[in-house]
């Protein structure tokens, strides 16, 4: 295992190769790190996929200071709860992973965002960072260099909308997590206004270990174009739910339920990419790879890696009510198209479950999904539909079976 | 330069731009429901989505917060674009059942109609008396909040999110609660009729706008009024005026005293005891009569007149030369000596000139520091507060001084909390810092200056240590307040809680000093700023309306008088008047046996008001010119009822010396009269031959006699006013004084120390508290304009103490408990406010004759200016 | 209503040198009182010069933050899409029939608050609820109401 390694204290993650990464870090320049990792070819774990190496650079050219970066655990996709797993057995190769980050674009703040739900972590993670910080690892002139950086907790306070860059950027600076007008682009305009590195937990954990086995090693893990390890959420109804790491491109998504124990009753569906702003999948994905580019190639995406198996018992217009009250009671309600479209479709669905739903329904919700999609000013807006668009594609005929 | 294409066509745009700017600019009509301000898109209605391509990408954006870039091929009423903004606008329709307002048109245009349900509960933000809210026509575009969040007001923000998201105010409060400034911008923004003014006046046929200065403050808004029918519908700060389209509650909501049915319609008489209505005819012969009896047996100096700073410069101008010419005398004053007489005095013994030294456009853009002293801006004249607020919010520094915690302490990155009356001392000991510590500008005060080691010897004594034991405020903010005064480009800006002492005069040096000291005077964001309090406070100092200067601040008996003289073809008499409180105790002592009052409430004003009444009833003739019958007007033999500054032609000169045009509003109600033409017509009875028809004609005159005014012509300013001193026609007025040099014989400012001085009442064990006296900011003066105003009377409806929360506490007071409040002069009986205010001082507001804060006040005077001390008395407390 | 306020103060003055300021000051208000009283949020725009409603603004955005006194303990039944093909609504129900309340009230006695919330992110334990800072996972409603029984002691 080479993320989720049961390291969760000092003692273990030290002798498992702990802060060596950072160790070598502090011997290299900033360029030479911002290298190693565009070379591996890391992609972000936390849904978008892009490559961090080359976020890294943007921070790292702009002139602007302070710099900060963000590491962000507001994992709020239904189904996923990887990043929460991470920091119960390896928080310290997160952190690791923030600093050498932090060492690269020469930033001297960071801010480690944790969703609300996952309050019972803050102590802990507080007195890793402590700890850290009695060792040298963090705070002044670490480990007696000139660089110095600092990581301050912030808990969130429940909205999922939150885990958008740029809405959490405003609730660390205490406003509400509206999300910005982008460009520009948190590289350049991010907290207060300064260049913001703004990374997943996961994504984070992957540093130390590009700089302890080089680039080169690291993509060798995974395949061209999605390289590397990669946590998968595998819930519902498979008989081992549970985090399970595997290298991109390793598995398909049947071998990956067949790790989680296999399907519990008969298999009907599943949910890829989020519970939330993910796909709904008949049996025919099931021999997709695990892979970022292949799911790519297949019309869909893995998002955070996120598996809910459906069986029989499963009612797929039942879930779409499901997820459409979800985005009805998470949109920001900056904007109209989302603040007021996500709540049509979810009386359109209520109307549709009680048995009274029309064609022009379909046709309503599908105007609806055509407007928030082009109009809505941040990707909630324009991700809520993946599931209804998804799901009319592959359980065409059951959906289509109670319209009237 | 960017070139692109909009719907095919070729289209040139500046980098920087929106692609809704471009569009609109080229006539393209995209729809919008949330775009308000051009630089600052709220991006929230996504009606504005246009198609996008760019090299082989496609995709849709917002208009309003897109940039324009090179190549871009925008096209803005596709299908896809066009159905989205359909389907946006009908979940609308199905949400909210009486959206209005602008966005009527959207909906016409989309051929969508309202469906939603209408709920009946109130909202929490109605409940109060000038803006309505209704919930079934809001679509939460947030244009209200940005409105207020532009003013720096922060009261309407946003309420949960997603569907459930909602327009609050505060803590979802009634606006009141929340302290909101009503200055309506909430309603100028909103673009569906969810927010409006309730003030706003039925009418029908034509609305004509016209735009004239405000009627209140001395910042001198250009207010557009909307009238139909010689009546205002409702009002609006002017985009075109000082203000910029800001304005605050008085200017937007405090113009319905002009229909009030009290305004004073025909001249009366008052014979026994009784006002009777009378003619013109009658009224003017009867006072000229009385008036010349009077002269004939007491000789001229036993008539006195008090001009008013809310009149026009050219009434100011024909009241003093009628006194000083028709009666002979120069006992003319005005409420000036009440505020700013040792603004007049102290900055003209240090600069050579007594008004602002800058303007308010240096003082929004260049200055890196305001020192607010005295001054409770955002509540006295609002529209310089948000000014502060906007440039505190940018970064400039802010210090304030101020014993209560006014609403700019928030924003201060320092906050001196002295004892009233100290200001000398807490002035003096900055300098005392500044030159320790060498932060003097010594070029400055080399080459500008003279007088600097007397300055040096005077302030050595004043270290920190020293002063904290004066002013109560600690050593350690002292030094820190002078070093970060001292090491910027530093405005200071002071009112009242400068002036309206004992030591006024010094207080006022003081300042100058230390402008002086550190270089800050002459240069684009600093100087020392006086605010004054009334429309034309400025104007009536520079009209002559005081006893011992003629217009254009000219000595008696001087080669310029005697200029004068020859202007008027009459001759000024030389002995200096009496001042406003100097009038009051020769009218007791029977020394004034007569007075013509224009526009002036004493009877509430000035300070030790039984003593006040007293003088005024000893009287044996009291002419007053007003346009209610006021407190003073109830005491006087005759009343002339005058027209209001919306109902005339004429000049204010606002705090910053700019000379703006009025333009007529309405016609006067009943048989009112401008008071220039009232003054015309007496001074015909006492021989005049005054030909004037306009008060164009009089401000020509103005112009022969007042240099600093010579260059201004009504054509030059029919737009936007000019800033004297304006010596030619070709002059673009001054900015900013004493750039070069100083009006001084030698051109170098004088620094004139001041040792401090204790107020003349020091609190005792009979009498333990500070009483110190101001504005509210719904009300203004005497209450006689704004108290006719309903919705003001509901907001602020009697008057109040506020006492530190501990004192309170001591005396047994709880908040709104009824307290007896003494001093050596009288007591008045009001209800408690507990507030953040220093320990062992107490504020009333002076605006309420019924339970007037100047029955208390002691008319001890400021040995120059002759200004009393509204802001220490001694009082005691007691619950009632 | 003194020792409220002081209380208050000290926990802006613990917070309020951290870059992030406001959202650990409401925290530890919460923390302390249940929910976050309104003389909180005047005390914390004073003392970070801002208004009332800038606060407001901010808090009432997040769910978790609350304007009145919750009960004794806060039930957070999790209904997201995990939870909810795995038997969430049932619980939810029973819970409902049982305590004769909707989700999102409290108690009469004042016992329990009970809410739905949209992933506790414990999906491998499904369906989940969460009392107070505890969770507790693989439920069914008879499970459910035996915890909270327990809860009632």
């Amino acid at each position: 295992m080479n993320l989720l390694k049961d390291a969760s204290n000092m003692k273990t993650y030290i002798e498992n190769d702990g802060f060596h990464a950072l160790h070598i870090t502090l011997e290299h320049t900033q360029d030479e790190i911002i290298e190693e990792v565009e070379r591996s070819g890391l992609l972000g774990r936390g849904g978008a996929a892009f490559p961090t190496g080359l976020k890294m650079k943007f921070v790292r050219n702009e002139k602007t200071t302070p710099k900060y970066i963000v590491g962000n655990a507001d994992e709020g996709e239904p189904g996923t709860f990887k990043d929460r797993v991470l920091i119960e057995k390896n928080p310290f190769q997160i952190l690791e992973g923030m600093i050498i980050s932090a060492y690269a674009i020469g930033a001297s703040k960071g801010f480690f965002y944790l969703r609300y739900e996952y309050r019972n972590l803050v102590k802990e993670i507080e007195r890793k960072m402590e700890e850290m910080r009695e060792e040298n690892l963090l705070g002044k002139n670490i480990m007696g260099t000139d660089f110095s950086f600092d990581i301050e907790l912030v808990l969130g306070a429940g909205a999922y909308v939150c885990g958008e860059e740029t809405a959490l950027m405003e609730s660390i600076e205490g406003k509400r997590g509206f999300p910005r007008i982008k460009p520009p682009y948190p590289a350049q305009y991010g907290l207060w206004g300064k260049p913001t590195l703004i990374n997943n937990v996961e994504t984070l954990a992957n540093i130390p270990l590009i700089v302890n086995m080089g680039p080169k090693k690291y993509a060798e893990m995974g395949k061209e174009g999605c390289t590397g390890p990669k946590l998968f959420s595998v819930s519902g109804y498979v008989r081992k739910p549970g985090v399970y790491e595997a290298n991109l491109g390793e598995y398909t998504v049947r071998e990956m339920i067949e790790i989680a124990g296999g399907v519990d009753g008969e298999f009907k569906g599943l949910m890829l990419g989020g519970g939330a702003a993910g796909f709904i999948l008949n049996g025919n994905f099931l021999d997709m790879p695990l892979c970022f580019k292949d799911a790519k190639e297949w019309g869909v995406s893995l998002g955070t890696g996120n598996i809910i198996v459906f069986n029989q018992s499963v009612n797929i217009w039942d879930v779409l009510l499901n997820i459409a009250k979800f985005f009805e009671h998470e949109s920001c309600g900056q904007c109209f198209p989302c603040r007021y479209g996500t709540k049509r479709i979810r009386k359109i669905i209520e109307k549709i479950l009680e048995g009274k739903g029309t064609t022009e329904d379909i046709e309503k919700i599908n105007a609806t999904a055509r407007a928030m999609k082009i109009a809505s000013l941040c990707p909630l807006g324009s991700s809520a539909m993946l599931a209804y668009e998804s799901a009319m594609q592959n359980f065409r005929d059951e959906l289509l079976e109670v319209i009237s | 330069m960017i070139s692109l294409r909009i719907n095919g066509k070729v289209v040139k745009a500046k980098d920087g731009e929106s692609i809704l700017q471009v569009a609109r600019r080229e006539g393209i009509d995209i729809p919008a429901l949330c775009y308000m301000v051009e630089e600052k898109p709220i991006g929230s209605c996504g009606l504005c989505v246009v198609e996008i391509r760019q090299g082989n990408r496609k995709y849709y954006a917002r208009a309003c917060t897109t940039k324009v870039s090179e190549g871009m091929e925008i096209r803005t009423h596709t299908r896809e674009v066009e159905e989205a903004r359909k389907t946006i606008l009908e979940m609308l329709a199905e949400e909210h059942s009486e959206i209005g307002g602008d966005a009527m048109k959207l909906f016409s245009r989309y051929h969508v109609r309202a469906s939603g349900k209408t709920m009946r509960k109130e909202p929490n933000l109605v409940n109060n008396p000038f803006i309505s809210f209704n919930p079934n026509a809001c679509v939460s575009c947030f244009r209200c909040v940005q409105a207020c969040s532009l003013k720096e007001n922060h009261v309407l923000v946003r309420e949960n999110r997603g569907s459930r998201i909602r327009i609050v105010a505060g803590i979802n409060e009634n606006l009141k609660d929340a302290n909101c400034a009503f200055c309506g911008a909430c309603v100028d923004a909103c673009p569906t009729g969810a927010l409006m003014d309730l003030t706003h006046r039925e009418f029908s046929g034509e609305l004509k706008r016209i735009t004239t200065i405000c009627p209140y403050c001395g910042v001198g808004c250009a207010i557009d009024y909307f009238v139909s029918d010689n009546e205002i519908i409702y009002a609006r700060g002017s985009k075109k005026g000082v203000n910029k389209g800001d304005d605050c509650i008085k200017g937007r909501y405090g113009w319905e005293f002009v229909h009030h049915p009290e305004r004073l319609k025909k001249p009366l008489i008052k014979k026994n005891g009784e006002f009777h209505e009378v003619s013109w005819e009658e009224a003017l012969e009867y006072i000229a009569s009385r008036f010349k009896k009077i002269r004939e047996i007491y000789g001229v100096d036993s008539i006195a007149g008090l001009s008013s700073a809310k009149c026009t410069n050219e009434e100011n101008y024909l009241f003093q030369k009628f006194m000083r010419v028709a009666i002979g005398t120069n006992n003319v004053d005005h409420c000036a000596r009440l505020c700013h007489a040792s603004t007049v005095v102290g900055l003209f013994k240090v600069f050579g000139s007594g008004a602002m030294t800058n303007s308010l456009e240096d003082l929004e853009n260049d200055a890196e520091l305001y020192f607010v002293i005295g001054s409770n801006t955002t509540h006295a004249h609002p529209v310089i507060g948000t000014m502060i607020k906007r440039a505190v919010k940018k970064g400039a520094k802010l210090i304030v001084a101020d014993p209560r915690n006014i609403e700019l302490a928030s924003y201060a990155d320092i906050y001196l909390r002295h004892r009233p009356g100290t200001d000398v001392a807490l002035i003096n000991g900055m300098m005392n810092v500044i030159i320790s510590l060498g932060l003097a500008d010594m070029e400055f005060v080399k080459n500008r200056t003279e007088g600097f080691e007397k300055l040096k010897h005077t302030v050595k004594r004043y270290t920190p240590e020293y002063v904290e034991k004066i002013t109560g405020v600690s050593r350690d903010l002292i030094t820190r307040a002078a070093v970060m005064y001292a090491t910027h480009r530093s405005a200071i800006i002071y009112a009242m809680g400068i002036t309206q002492h004992t030591s006024g005069t010094g207080n006022v040096a003081s300042l100058a000093n230390l402008a002086l000291l550190t270089g800050n005077v002459g240069k684009p964001g600093t100087g020392v700023n006086p605010l004054r309090g009334q429309n034309n406070v400025q104007g009536a100092g520079d009209m002559g309306a005081l006893p011992n200067l003629l217009p254009g601040y000219v000595k008696l008996g001087t080669r310029k008088a005697r200029e004068i003289e020859e202007i008027w073809g009459d001759k000024i008499p030389e002995n200096p008047g009496l001042t406003v409180v100097e009038m009051m105790h020769a009218a007791s002592e029977g020394k004034i046996k007569a007075m013509y009052i224009m526009g002036e409430n004493p009877a509430v004003s000035d300070p030790d008001q039984k003593h006040v009444i007293q003088s005024l009833k000893s009287l044996e003739f009291l002419v007053v010119q007003d346009l209610f019958l006021s407190e003073t007007a109830q005491l006087a033999d005759v009343v002339l009822p005058a027209a209001s500054s919306l109902e005339k032609e004429g000049t204010f000169t606002n705090t910053e010396r700019r000379v703006q045009l009025l333009h007529k509003v309405i016609e006067p109600v009943g048989d009112a009269k401008p008071d220039w033409w009232i003054i015309t017509n007496l001074a015909r009875r006492f021989g005049k031959n005054w030909r004037y028809k306009s008060p164009e004609d009089i401000f020509e005159e103005i112009r022969m006699v007042v240099e600093q005014y010579r260059g201004i012509t009504y054509h030059r300013i029919s737009d936007f006013g000019i800033q004297w001193p304006c010596p030619t026609e070709e002059h673009p007025g001054t900015k900013i004084l004493h750039t070069v040099s100083f009006p001084t014989p030698n051109g170098l400012a004088r620094f004139t120390p001041y040792e401090y001085k204790p107020p003349a009442e020091e609190p005792n064990s009979e009498y333990p508290f500070v009483l110190t006296t101001g504005r509210t900011y719904e009300h203004f003066h005497t209450g006689t304009l704004t108290r006719k105003i309903e919705g003001f009377n509901v907001l602020m409806p009697r008057a109040f103490v506020e006492i530190n929360s501990e004192d309170a506490k001591t005396l047994g007071i709880k908040e709104g408990d009824c307290v007896l409040v003494e001093s050596r002069r009288g007591a008045i009986k009001v209800r408690a406010k507990i507030a953040d205010i220093k320990k062992g001082v107490v504020f009333i507001p002076f605006h309420f004759a019924e339970n007037a804060a100047n029955v208390l006040t002691i008319d001890a005077l400021d040995p120059e200016a002759k200004i009393p001390e509204f802001k220490v008395a001694a009082v005691r407390l007691k619950k009632c | 209503m003194g020792s409220m306020e002081s209380r208050i103060l000290e926990i802006i003055e613990k917070h309020k040198s951290r870059d992030s300021k406001i959202l650990p000051i409401l925290h530890g208000v919460q923390d302390e009182f249940g929910y976050i009283p309104e003389k909180a949020i005047k005390l914390i725009a004073r003392e970070l010069r801002m208004k009332p409603g800038e606060i407001y603004d901010t808090a009432s955005f997040y769910s978790f933050f609350r304007f009145e006194p919750p009960g004794k303990h806060i039930v957070r039944v999790c209904d997201c899409m995990v939870c909810h093909i795995k038997g969430a609504s049932e619980i939810i129900h029973r819970i409902e029939k049982e305590f004769n309340i909707h989700m999102g009230e409290t108690t009469k006695d004042g016992k329990f608050t009970f809410e739905t919330v949209e992933g506790l992110g414990h999906c491998d334990e499904s369906p989940v609820m969460m009392i107070d800072d505890k969770i507790y996972g693989n439920l069914d409603p008879m499970k459910a109401m035996k915890i909270l029984r327990g809860y009632e002691q």
